[in-house]
């Protein structure tokens, strides 16, 4: 072990600062930059740039490229941008959703999807969801926009607690094609929701409809109407 | 810049599966810690007299410092193939196949070695019960173990890591247990150390250093598994690192247990079935099974231990094409390299049997496969310690630290290895032909699939690298990935 990996005390600030550096090299730097043109480039140690891009790499904020020597932005990464990222709906977008607004007494809702994250793109302001952005993205596994997302990961690891119900949920939303909730995320309401696919067929968003609990039913009757509208949808936001 | 490939090389593997516990169950069950607990010291001891503890706490230190070496490839790329993959990546193909080669001769002999141990000490249990010990009751049961072995590896390498994890956690406890009961006692009782061997413990020193070395082997075959393990830039460098200095740790406290009395090898049809000294007492049948029940599961796991990762380094090498393309090929179900396997498990099992029939004597089986393996390990060792500045300097990260101890570490490994060549009274030259032989196989192999396979030498020492998914390149955040 060398000094550097047991001391906790005082040279913490500046290695957290130096790692931080380093990231932001490898950003600036391009596709396929080396660990000695790093440290170059940073006027840093050698020893302490070679340390600091292995301990980025295993935790996937950065790889090594096939060479072994070059280095990239890992996916670890990704997080951080999808966080700064603002979503924006066009005008044809925008005139779908009133169209369908126009038509129901429900609240009409287009969620965008990060990789990992749900984020409100277009919300009903005469009827609003039930819950905000934040407490939907700490109970993905209790809502319907939520539960769109979950099918589509195969590793759930830090997005919801796996239970075996929760398996199961998921299996009949990728079977049905919708997912629905009913009083849990909040008492009085109910929520159904349909992917809206890329041509390719990746998920991008969510086209989603919230009542009151005891609306269920009905709002599972739009599910048709719901699922029209996302295929409409679609080139508008791919 | 090589280009960046849409899929794995090495894919069919499934990643993510092993815990730290289990890629360090990987390492220790390959080192089977407890049978050396038990066996080792009484070898060392005669060789090393008053020096012995000296010699495993030296040995450690050198393993420690290979472990170093290994822990920088094991840092920088994720291996099916470990050693064979770092030195090819170090020294390029030529040195690449020789250590491929050696690691294979290495991991087969070893666990050729665990399947006479399994079998002979299976034997020696059930003679208890009235089953007559002999050549076809070894026979029939090596071939169950064999069997036993090659479904759970076959059925996922997380059901195989979490039995020989389990296994070799009870063997070692169960090591330590009966040497603290069967010899705690005359540690006690203030009984002088027998010093009548250190008349001839210089000459043997040599010797026995690398008789502790080998006692150290398969430490560094956490990186077999690593495109298996989750987190593998992190746990495979970590149970690399320290497996040599645990173990070590075991040695000492085993050799110093010992140290008082010597535990006497039987000599017989059951090899190294060992005796229990008279202190031991009224207990020493239940101490003798126990140890027996614990020698038998660790020598079980050390199959599981070598066998996974010989799997894997062939596996490899079918993926390159250094051997036939099937050999790589994965189960579907499973995720294991089944083809692989289900040709190295029959060997693994018939060749010892075969030389068992041939002398008789499994204790001579036993020492003579040993030997080979060993020499597989520490041409493997050799390689990978000098491959370690070089590849480094080829990535431009060398720094001093890594260049002395590499070097130090391979000057000091020839220096053993010359020193016991020197003072060795039983010559092991045997062994050292047999190493010989199937290496020059390996190469012979090589040259002949070089001519068949176009680019052959670029393609050797595949691990899993980046590929495309794995870049954040032309991302799109708006997009949920599997």
């Amino acid at each position: 072990m060398s000094p550097a990996d047991s001391s906790l005390s005082g040279r913490q600030p500046k290695a957290v600062q130096s790692a931080l550096r380093v990231l932001e090299e490898v950003a600036r730097a391009g596709v396929g930059v080396t660990a000695k043109e790093i440290a170059e480039n940073l006027s840093m140690p050698s020893a302490t740039a070679y340390r600091l891009l292995n301990l980025l790499v295993a935790d996937g904020y950065i790889v090594r490229l096939p060479d072994l020597s070059g280095f990239s932005l890992g996916h670890r990464m990704g997080v951080l941008i999808d966080a700064a990222v603002a979503p924006t709906v066009c005008t044809a977008a925008r005139e779908v959703l009133a169209e369908v607004r126009l038509s129901v007494r429900f609240g009409v809702h287009l969620f965008y999807f990060t990789n990992t994250a749900v984020r409100a793109a277009d919300l009903d302001s005469e009827f609003p969801p039930p819950v905000d952005e934040a407490t939907l993205n700490r109970n993905l596994h209790r809502s319907a926009v939520g539960r769109l997302l979950l099918a589509e990961k195969q590793d759930l690891t830090g997005l919801a607690p796996v239970s075996e119900g929760l398996l199961q949920q998921l299996e009949a939303v990728r079977r049905n094609g919708f997912a629905t909730q009913t009083g849990e995320l909040r008492e009085d309401c109910a929520c159904v929701a349909v992917p809206v696919r890329a041509p390719a067929g990746g998920l991008v968003a969510a086209l989603s409809m919230s009542g009151r609990s005891d609306q269920d039913v009905l709002l599972a009757k739009q599910v048709p109407a719901l699922t029209e509208c996302a295929k409409r949808l679609s080139p508008l936001l791919a | 810049m090589r280009p960046i490939r849409s899929s794995s090389p090495v894919s069919g593997l499934r990643r993510g599966q092993l815990s730290f516990a289990q890629v360090l169950g990987q390492s220790v069950s390959a080192v089977a810690p407890s049978a050396v607990m038990v066996t080792l010291p009484a070898l060392v001891i005669p060789a090393a007299g008053g020096w012995t503890l000296g010699v495993f706490v030296v040995t450690a230190l050198l393993m420690a410092a290979v472990g170093y070496c290994v822990g920088q490839f094991a840092t920088r790329m994720v291996a099916v193939s470990g050693l064979y993959s770092y030195t090819v990546k170090g020294l390029g193909p030529g040195a690449g196949i020789a250590a491929g080669w050696s690691l294979v001769v290495g991991y087969a002999a070893a666990a050729m070695a665990s399947s006479v141990g399994a079998a002979n000490y299976l034997a020696a249990l059930l003679s208890r019960l009235g089953v007559p010990s002999g050549a076809v009751t070894i026979t029939v049961l090596a071939l169950v173990v064999g069997a036993v072995a090659l479904t759970l590896m076959i059925r996922g390498i997380r059901l195989s890591a979490r039995i020989s994890l389990t296994v070799e956690v009870f063997a070692i406890v169960v090591a330590a247990v009966v040497l603290v009961i069967a010899f705690g006692g005359s540690i006690a009782g203030g009984r002088a150390p027998p010093d009548a061997a250190d008349a001839q413990s210089h000459s043997a020193l040599g010797f026995a250093l690398l008789l502790a070395i080998t006692s150290f082997v398969g430490f560094e075959s956490a990186g077999t598994v690593a495109r298996e393990a989750r987190k593998p830039f992190v746990t495979v460098p970590r149970a690399i690192r320290w497996t040599p200095i645990a173990v070590g740790l075991l040695y000492v406290f085993a050799a110093a247990m010992q140290s008082t009395q010597t535990i006497r090898a039987g000599i017989g049809s059951v090899p190294i079935v060992l005796t229990l000294p008279a202190s031991a007492g009224a207990g020493s049948t239940a101490l003798s099974i126990a140890m027996e029940l614990g020698i038998t599961a660790s020598w079980f796991a050390c199959i599981i231990g070598s066998t996974t990762a010989l799997s894997r380094t062939l596996f490899a090498m079918g993926r390159e094409g250094v051997v036939p393309g099937v050999v790589g090929s994965t189960n579907r179900r499973f995720h294991t390299p089944h083809v692989a396997l289900l040709l190295a498990m029959p060997v693994i099992v018939v060749v010892p049997l075969v030389y068992l029939w041939v002398t008789g004597s499994s204790r001579e089986v036993l020492i003579g496969l040993l030997a080979v393996s060993a020499h597989g390990y520490v041409g493997a060792y050799l390689l990978v310690c000098l491959a370690t500045p070089a590849f480094l300097r080829r990535i431009g990260e060398l720094t001093r630290l890594p260049l002395v101890i590499g070097v130090a570490t391979a000057v000091l490994m020839v220096a053993i290895i010359i020193w016991a060549a020197l003072t060795l009274e039983s010559p092991v030259w045997i062994a050292t032909a047999v190493y010989a032989g199937l290496l020059a196989a390996g190469f012979a192999l090589y040259a002949f699939r070089l001519r068949r396979v176009p680019g052959l030498s670029e393609r050797v020492g595949v691990f899993d690298e980046t590929t495309e998914g794995d870049l954040l390149a032309d991302y799109n955040p708006w997009m949920v990935r599997r």
